[in-house]
């Protein structure tokens, strides 16, 4: 049975003995253990003895002669508590302790959310004071569509305006979420088109194409193993159009994502 | 087993699970070329397609895959390749790209080289009837100036690669300047491809 001790407790003459028995294991944590054992023992013996009607001087001096010779115990102690599993121990905790704060760091980044969607101060009002364009509706999509191990969204998406030509570009932000990170980084964009209510369709830009007008294009801005975003922006919508769909079908696979544009709504 | 080799464990367990954890998180940055191309027919949402052209390329240390894959009448391309030398960068995704045609034939450039400098043109074919299919250059007036670039088909697919020698000539700047031309077993013209004065990249994203 384990029995609470104070210092006050235990002869001075104890301590001394178990010090001098555990002096050569080299591992501090087992050191302790073994010194706190040792003592045990000794009190152990000594109230052995009180009640055999020794006085606790005498007791406590046969306790520690029953122990023997300190030096001896301390040569076997050492072999028996290397210090080799003592370290290992304690580089292992170390590098967990290590290995769980950079994880939290790591996954702390993977979920960290930063505003993804295009700034309207550095982008737009530029922009506004050069070409006569103003934001009309900052809007975002009600559809969700899950497919392939892909939720799709859009979560924003503002209609600019243009005064020179009386039509209206819609800039958004696709979202794509996807639980199994092997799903990452999906690379669909190039493939989405787009069709207004009007029935025009604006085909996905494709690189080195000679004509940019009237198309939908983007780019991927941040890409985790569970979200990626792309920033995209569909050109030449007539005034008018009041919802824009757009389409994914390749492949056997197949989504559309509708989005009314508002209007009535100033940024 | 002693207390302190049971926390040892413990511990290397913890290591080693937030490693995995961390690893997997960054599928591109571990994968093997098999499953990289697994990773990018999953991730182009392609699992309806099937591959009928898959070459390896393999140069020293340096591993390219290129696949084309196949679902009904359309057909995607990808290359995945490997730079061991550059931990940060070991395995990638390029080029994937919806093939389109033109009178059943469709011609891009790929950078198909174990080196990286010079690439190739592929030709992909709709028309089984098509047994050889050529490159012929036309200038800017429309004439044909002579250079042609030869391509070999690939046993069992309608995928027909240009070959080494013409290298040079199938540069990023000149494909613009092909027509490709399809002819049968008996060298009839069969079918031409005249998009190649359009568009660099791909021969037929113009009909």
């Amino acid at each position: 049975m384990k029995r609470k001790q104070n210092d006050f407790d235990v002869d001075y003459r104890f301590n001394v003995w178990a010090g001098s028995a555990v002096k050569l294991i080299k591992f501090k944590d087992d050191r302790e253990k073994v010194k706190r054992e040792l003592i045990d023992h000794m009190i152990d013996a000594r109230d052995a003895y009180r009640e055999a009607g020794f006085d606790p001087y005498e007791a406590d001096t046969k306790a520690i002669e029953n122990m023997g010779d300190p030096n001896l115990i301390a040569n076997e102690l050492s072999k028996i508590y290397r210090p080799f599993w003592g370290r290992l121990w304690k580089i292992t905790r170390t590098l967990a302790v290590l290995a769980i704060i950079y994880s939290v760091i790591s996954l702390h980044h993977l979920f960290t959310e930063t505003n993804i969607f295009y700034d309207y101060n550095e982008y737009f009002e530029p922009m506004h004071e050069n070409v006569s364009e103003r934001i009309v509706a900052d809007i975002s999509s009600p559809d969700k569509v899950k497919i392939n191990g892909y939720t799709i969204t859009i979560p924003r998406a503002i209609v600019v305006e243009h005064e020179y030509d009386d039509k209206k570009t819609v800039w958004f932000t696709m979202q794509l979420d996807n639980i199994n990170p092997y799903l990452g980084n999906p690379r669909i964009k190039e493939e989405i088109y787009a069709r207004d209510d009007k029935g025009k369709v604006f085909e996905p830009r494709i690189m080195y194409a000679n004509d940019y007008e009237d198309d939908l294009a983007g780019n991927p801005v941040r890409v985790s193993p569970f979200r990626t975003y792309y920033n995209m922006w569909l050109s030449g919508l007539d005034s008018d159009v009041k919802e824009v769909t757009f389409y994914y079908d390749r492949f056997g696979e197949y989504f559309e994502i509708k989005l009314p544009l508002g209007g009535d709504e100033n940024a | 087993m002693s207390k302190i080799i049971k926390q040892i464990l413990v511990n290397l367990f913890i290591i080693t699970a937030l490693i995995g954890i961390i690893v997997s998180l960054s599928p591109m940055k571990t994968e093997n070329p098999d499953k990289l191309i697994e990773n990018a027919i999953k991730t182009n949402m392609l699992s309806e397609g099937e591959i009928v052209f898959h070459e390896k390329y393999r140069h020293g240390k340096w591993r390219y895959d290129y696949v084309i894959m196949k679902y009904k009448d359309e057909y995607a391309y990808f290359t995945t390749d490997e730079y061991p030398s550059n931990p940060y960068d070991d395995y990638n995704i390029h080029d994937i790209m919806t093939l389109h045609f033109d009178n059943g034939l469709c011609a891009f450039y790929s950078l198909m080289d174990s080196k990286g400098n010079n690439g190739k043109i592929i030709v992909v074919s709709q028309n089984d009837e098509i047994e050889k299919v050529q490159l012929v250059h036309y200038n800017a007036q429309g004439s044909r100036t002579g250079y042609e670039i030869e391509t070999v088909r690939k046993n069992g697919t309608n995928v027909f690669i240009s070959q080494d020698k013409s290298e040079d000539q199938t540069s990023f700047g000149y494909l613009k300047n092909y027509t490709v031309e399809g002819y049968d077993k008996n060298g009839n013209l069969i079918a031409v491809n005249k998009c190649a004065n359009q568009v660099r990249y791909e021969m037929g994203l113009y009909k």
